[in-house]
């Protein structure tokens, strides 16, 4: 059978017009729908894995909002490591993909979701979702920071109890923040959230070219969500505005207390290598 | 059996999911993982899911849907059916879905494809050839038109597109034939009515 496009009975203008429509592609931001994909497939996979607690149908559109809210509060962290990869305000525009599309598991996004995040399917082991696709150990450690998203999950790593955290703000309210424990308010709303995930990528966006707004927009929005679900992200990065703003010293207290606070993290890598960068 | 039947029987399942059984039991060798069907076939996609009329807000929604569905069906494992195939198949009952909730929410009043491709036109003379070229798409019964898009447009072949549906080449055959008559149709309706159609020996 002969497409039309090849069929010389066809009229040229047809012919034409099919062929620039066929080479015409979507603009869609391909980097943003694979975070939001690596981020609730986890979840999709618990859900799978214990039948009798099936969703009726197991696509985004049918999962709870909540669940939503995880995931999306799931992007903000998954672009954390790759701070120039995702920025606010970022035209969408297709662009390859790396080469890494499959993260490899870190420490941290094996971790369960807390309860207080409103109690939603706890993301098994990536393991479990690339069945056909064995990781090799380390590679995490091996991608470029500025190019690969790595996964993560806000908040996945349990506090520990007994812990007393030394915040990295100086503010008293996102010390509140990071007391073990701290119950997240489920009354949270969802455009509130929305709202912590923007400054999130707007403080990342301002990382490079700004670190001390950037720095100024952390305590702002510590402040408006001293509980919210990002306040780890944003003491991570804040420990890294410091390194860019050459505070070599404070910035290094401040990323061995963020380490022994958050070991999982997977920006423990990139705070080792300032920390190491400032010492030579 | 009459064309109608074959088409209905052509339909893939309706829970997104593609006819052709994916069989966990697949050694990986033969897997292909969502990871890697991403990075190969998220634009063909999400192009794919704009050429069935989805409205250019909901691409992204529905692009990652349909991974989602991949992802539950274990991956695409090889066989006769090429992967774009596999994931158009995916796409259209993910569209259709999407299309379904559109119409709840009267929020499709206009044709978004219309609306998408006049906008893309480039200059008055192809603006005018692209929406008689969306109007005629719009008048496809969405199987139909996964079909002719799937066929015409992206360049899959008859045989695979059979394979992901589970149904006989013929019954593709069939579809196309129906989507092809229908979109001419309204292709010289929406013109001056002329035939696009050469006479053969004409030039």
């Amino acid at each position: 059978m002969k497409r039309l496009i090849d069929d010389p009975e066809i009229a040229r203008e047809l012919r034409a017009e099919m062929q620039r429509y066929a080479n015409e592609q979507a603009h869609v931001d391909l980097k943003r729908v694979y975070t939001r994909l690596e981020a609730g497939l986890p979840l999709i996979a618990a859900q799978i894995a214990r039948p009798h607690a099936r969703l009726p149908g197991r696509t985004w559109s049918s999962l709870s909002s909540t669940t939503k809210l995880l995931i999306v509060a799931a992007i903000g962290g998954s672009s954390i490591a790759g701070i120039s990869a995702f920025r606010a305000g970022e035209p969408a525009v297709v662009q390859p993909l790396p080469g890494s599309l499959s993260a490899a598991p870190t420490p941290g996004s094996d971790q369960p979701l807390p309860a207080s995040h409103g109690g939603a399917a706890q993301p098994p082991s990536r393991g479990s979702m690339q069945p056909a696709a064995p990781e090799p150990a380390g590679r995490a450690s091996k991608l470029p920071d500025a190019a690969v998203p790595q996964p993560v999950t806000p908040g996945a790593q349990p506090l520990a109890a007994g812990s007393a955290p030394a915040s990295l703000t100086p503010e008293p309210s996102s010390r509140q923040a990071t007391v073990p424990g701290a119950a997240r308010s489920r009354g949270e709303t969802s455009s509130g959230s929305r709202r912590e995930i923007a400054q999130l990528a707007r403080i990342k966006a301002l990382l490079e070219q700004d670190p001390a707004a950037a720095r100024r927009l952390i305590r702002a929005s510590q402040r408006e969500f001293p509980a919210g679900l990002l306040v780890e992200e944003r003491e991570g990065l804040d420990v890294i505005a410091l390194f860019a703003l050459a505070q070599e010293e404070r910035a290094r207290r401040g990323a061995e207390r963020f380490i022994a606070r958050y070991p999982q993290s997977p920006l423990r890598p990139k705070l080792e290598r300032l920390i190491a960068d400032a010492r030579e | 059996m009459r064309p109608e039947q074959l088409q209905c029987s052509a339909l893939p399942p309706r829970d997104g999911s593609p006819a052709r059984p994916v069989s966990a039991a697949a050694p990986a060798s033969e897997r292909i993982g969502v990871e890697e069907l991403f990075r190969e076939h998220a634009q063909f996609v999400a192009s794919f899911l704009m050429r069935l009329g989805t409205p250019s807000q909901d691409v992204e929604d529905l692009l990652q849907e349909v991974f989602v569905v991949a992802h539950r069906k274990g991956g695409f494992v090889k066989g006769p059916a090429q992967p774009r195939s596999w994931l158009g198949a995916i796409a259209t009952n993910v569209a259709r879905t999407g299309h379904r909730s559109r119409r709840r929410r009267r929020e499709d009043a206009d044709s978004p494809t219309v609306e998408q491709l006049s906008a893309q036109a480039p200059s008055e003379s192809e603006s005018l050839s692209r929406v008689r070229l969306a109007r005629a798409l719009d008048a496809l019964p969405l199987e139909q038109r996964a079909a002719f898009v799937l066929f015409e447009l992206e360049g899959e072949s008859c045989e695979s597109i059979a394979a992901v549906w589970g149904v006989p080449v013929g019954t593709v055959y069939s579809r196309l034939h129906h989507a092809r008559r229908r979109f001419l149709e309204v292709y010289e309706s929406a013109g001056d009515g002329t035939s696009v159609r050469r006479e053969r020996g004409r030039p």
